[in-house]
């Protein structure tokens, strides 16, 4: 059992607490296929309470794969994940579920049911909340329906409640997930490249939705994103991954300019400290 | 060869056969899926051939047929005009709606039981593998079992009527609907199911709104899709005392009344028709409203903020401050606001649909006078049944049932080489983008329709009555059946061949036929041939009971043992019938993933 697991939420349900520390990442290895593929190779850093935290990277250089080490959709090899102060790899699937339950997640497909109505998928944020399976909107209490209604109204899309969810548009999609993560009421929201399926105009505003629920109901986040220009206008903190490793971790500020954090997609190292292994090596890097 | 040389000459030097650079490479190379291809072909061809020969429809046999016409056409004059005596006008309707509702309560009873064994039997739902395999072993069963089997075994243990005909029909149902279902659940998308995780869900929530919400439209359809099918076999289960309208088909063929044999069976025919038509207004009613309404979406609210480097602190403290003015303003608003789904369209045709089916539900329990005393009082003598039905040597195994089996194989084999050989020139004029002209659609599609409605063991009666009983009956029978079964399937899969590839061929100058072979077939080839080994191993498990009604193969001897209570050999029996069955279904399955 986890001794960290203390506090008693409204709703009687466990909540985590962990001092000012969200997240903590050590050391963490992540193989796939037996080791042959290496997707993370000893991540290190740690996310204080609060904090806006961006992840940049190319395709294939390990971010999702990060983040779903957050809420256990995936087991490290090797290191440690701590997130709310709990040791993930060792919880419980009792104790994983009150994890979850405090951490929304935001997928790049959204990920939300399409054929049942908007309300309905943002209700099933509620789900760690109460007990026994649900089908339908009208299964759920009528409390926890108004609460779905605000936050629907928070996204903008309270007059499409009892819509189906695949007649709105992918940014109105991405919208009633975020609904949903909010309904969690989470203690961290994780957003694994939140707007790479949108066009640059709506992704701007479905990133300022984001990050403005989340300052508003004092959320920690870590966001993995391609557009280092959304990045650098609202995080606090950037982390810049390639190959599985941090070779960029800056706080957003003057020294920050936008061609270092460019170099995170260029072959050279963005901190000067070490040549590119590719260029080091025998390998050729088209090949 | 010269440069210089013209396309004519190229052509006029290749049909005289003069070497060229690619005299070596024009023919295709054999592969071991090729060959395995080829090989399964050759065989189906021999085995069609065989099995022509076995059921007395070779050259020979046709001859036979055609030399005793006088006296089939006499027996077929006395079939017609069909008519039903207006003094058993009660007893016909009275047993037409036993049928519908003992259909309607034996689907029930399949769903109840086959949509839990099918997510049992899932991957992706149910990670235990041995409940997987106990849980596919039942759906294996059921399906390999045809329902009149189960019929005989029930009306044994509950006695004559209704009662066993809605529990065989029942236990029947659970095999494909819990096959179609496992499948449904495994082909979900996991995105969902990962959000769902996501919020910290437990396994019984991950179930009903991950997976279940994803599977609802699919399980509608596999639902109305076995209701029709049950209602084309419930009428013959009166035939072994199961209750219904062919209670009365067995008593008019059996004191010769032929004209009011056929008039039954058109009645039935009838019914068939009209329940399928409602079928098909019950799934438009229910999934025919799934049009995305996207052009209707009006363009969010812009809330753009804090683009660029410049801090956006104070545009968020403006925004939150707005923002909670307007949320003071919701709260108010919210308590009129509707927490309950509008009436819309849509709501009303589930909810107007949901009730028909539970008052249908109710009404037949009660309609038919099922006993429901029967199945408590009953109920205790099935594992004695069983027991009864274990064989302890093998001295019931006699040649007789060898013989009727492969004469079982040779029914099931010839009826699918005969509807499939009109079934795939005939599809492509009940294709609406195939056919000649419209008329030649229109006929052809009521043609096969009409054909479709005629449940294959109420054809098998006619036709045993009109060339006398044996495997040559039943295989006709059966091959009509299943003809208009698997038209409807090709000329479907031909209406979803993509017009595109057809204009391609058709602009190089090509005539209709070779549009039709060049683009159409290749297209539909894979579908086809699926398509064709399911429907052998549909027609090999009705194969075994034709002969229940005179049809031949091994469904006689079995009626047989059932009557003279020789408990042992109806067992044996029924589990010859499974091992050949489900062995035809693994091949068929081999083949469906070589081709596909």
């Amino acid at each position: 059992m986890n001794s960290n697991m203390v506090s008693l939420d409204d709703g009687n349900v466990l909540v985590p607490d962990s001092g000012e520390t969200a997240v903590r990442v050590k050391d963490l290895v992540k193989t796939f296929d037996n080791g042959s593929v290496t997707a993370l190779d000893g991540v290190s850093f740690s996310v204080p309470k609060g904090q806006l935290l961006v992840i940049i990277g190319l395709s294939g250089s390990g971010k999702s794969t990060l983040l779903r080490h957050l809420n256990r959709l995936h087991i490290p090899t090797e290191g440690s994940v701590e997130v709310l102060g709990l040791d993930v790899p060792a919880l419980t699937r009792a104790e994983l579920r009150i994890l979850r339950r405090n951490i929304g997640f935001v997928f790049q497909q959204f990920n939300i049911v399409g054929r049942v109505t908007c309300i309905e998928n943002v209700l099933s944020g509620a789900l760690g909340r109460i007990r026994g399976p649900r089908i339908g909107a009208m299964m759920y209490p009528k409390w926890l329906r108004v609460e779905a209604f605000e936050q629907l109204d928070r996204v903008g899309l309270a007059d499409r409640a009892w819509q189906r969810t695949d007649t709105l548009s992918g940014g109105q999609q991405q919208r009633v997930a975020i609904a949903r993560s909010l309904m969690q009421k989470p203690k961290i929201v994780l957003a694994d490249e939140p707007v790479a399926s949108l066009d640059p105009e709506i992704s701007g505003q479905v990133m300022d939705l984001l990050v403005q629920c989340c300052i508003e109901d004092e959320i920690t986040v870590l966001c993995s994103l391609h557009q280092v220009d959304l990045a650098l206008g609202w995080a606090h903190r950037l982390i810049g991954l390639r190959d599985g490793k941090v070779v960029l971790d800056s706080p957003v500020d003057e020294s920050l300019d936008h061609n270092r954090v460019m170099d995170v997609y260029r072959e050279l190292d963005p901190t000067g400290a070490k040549r590119d292994e590719y260029i080091d090596s025998d390998v050729d890097p088209i090949s | 060869m010269s440069a210089l040389e013209t396309s004519d000459q190229r052509t006029q030097r290749n049909r005289n056969g003069e070497r060229s650079g690619f005299s070596n490479q024009v023919s295709r190379p054999w592969t071991l899926q090729r060959a395995q291809i080829w090989s399964v072909v050759v065989l189906c061809l021999v085995a069609f051939v065989w099995a022509i020969g076995r059921v007395g429809l070779s050259i020979g046999g046709i001859a036979e047929i055609i030399e005793g016409w006088p006296a089939t056409w006499r027996l077929l004059g006395r079939m017609v005009p069909p008519f039903i005596p207006s003094e058993d006008w009660d007893v016909v309707t009275s047993a037409a709606f036993d049928t519908f509702f003992m259909a309607f309560a034996g689907t029930a009873l399949g769903l109840i039981l086959g949509i839990p064994l099918g997510l049992l039997s899932a991957r992706n739902v149910m990670p235990w593998a041995p409940v997987r395999g106990l849980a596919k072993l039942a759906i294996v069963f059921s399906r390999a079992i045809p329902a009149l089997v189960f019929a005989i075994f029930f009306v044994r243990i509950y006695g004559i009527g209704v009662l066993p005909g809605v529990i065989a029909i029942g236990i029947h149902s659970i095999g494909m609907i819990g096959k179609l279902i496992a499948d449904a659940a495994e082909d979900i998308d996991p995105g969902p199911r990962e959000g769902v995780a996501s919020t910290g869900a437990g396994p019984m929530q991950d179930l009903s709104t991950g997976v279940w919400s994803q599977m609802v439209p699919t399980a509608i359809t596999i639902s109305l899709y076995r209701l029709e099918l049950d209602f084309r076999s419930a009428p013959i289960l009166g035939w072994v005392g199961a209750g219904g309208i062919g209670v009365l088909l067995r008593t008019y063929q059996g004191s010769l009344r032929y004209q009011e044999m056929l008039g039954v069976t058109l009645l039935i025919v009838v019914l068939v028709i009209v329940l399928e038509a409602l079928s098909a207004l019950t799934r438009h009613a229910l999934l025919g409203t799934t049009e995305r309404l996207s052009g209707k979406v009006k363009q969010p609210k812009s809330n753009r903020l804090g683009s660029g480097l410049a801090s956006p602190g104070t545009k968020i403290a403006d925004w939150i401050i707005d923002r909670s003015r307007q949320r003071a303003a919701l709260r108010n608003q919210l308590s009129s606001r509707r927490l309950t789904p509008p009436w819309t369209t849509e709501r009303v045709k589930v909810n107007a649909v949901s009730l028909i089916f539970s008052v249908l539900l109710v009404l037949s329990v009660i309609i038919p006078d099922i006993g429901a005393n029967e199945v408590i009082t009953d109920s205790g003598n099935i594992p004695e049944m069983l027991r009864r039905l274990t064989p302890n040597d093998w001295s019931w195994f006699t040649e007789r049932i060898v013989s009727d089996l492969i004469d079982t194989l040779g029914i099931g084999i010839a009826a699918t080489g005969l509807a499939l050989l009109f079934a795939i020139p005939f599809s492509f004029l009940a294709a609406s983008n195939t056919a000649p002209g419209r008329f030649v659609y229109f006929f052809s599609r009521s043609f096969m329709l009409l054909v479709r409605c005629a449940p294959e063991l109420v054809v098998a009666v006619i036709f045993v009555a009109a060339i006398g009983p044996g495997p040559r009956a039943g295989s006709l029978a059966l091959a009509i059946a299943l003809f208009g079964f698997i038209t409807k399937l090709f000329a479907d899969a031909i209406e979803e061949a993509r017009q595109g590839i057809r204009d391609g061929v058709t602009s190089t100058g090509s005539t209709r036929l070779q549009e039709s072979t060049t683009a159409v077939l290749p297209q539909v080839i894979t579908s086809k041939i699926s398509n064709s080994m399911y429907l052998l191993d549909v027609s090999v498990r009705n194969s075994a009971v034709v002969g229940i009604v005179g049809g031949g193969g091994i469904g006689f001897l079995m009626i047989n043992a059932s009557r003279q209570l020789e408990w042992e050999t109806l067992g044996g029996i029924i589990f010859c019938i499974f091992i050949v069955v489900y062995a035809i279904e693994l091949l068929a399955t081999w083949v469906r993933r070589k081709v596909t």
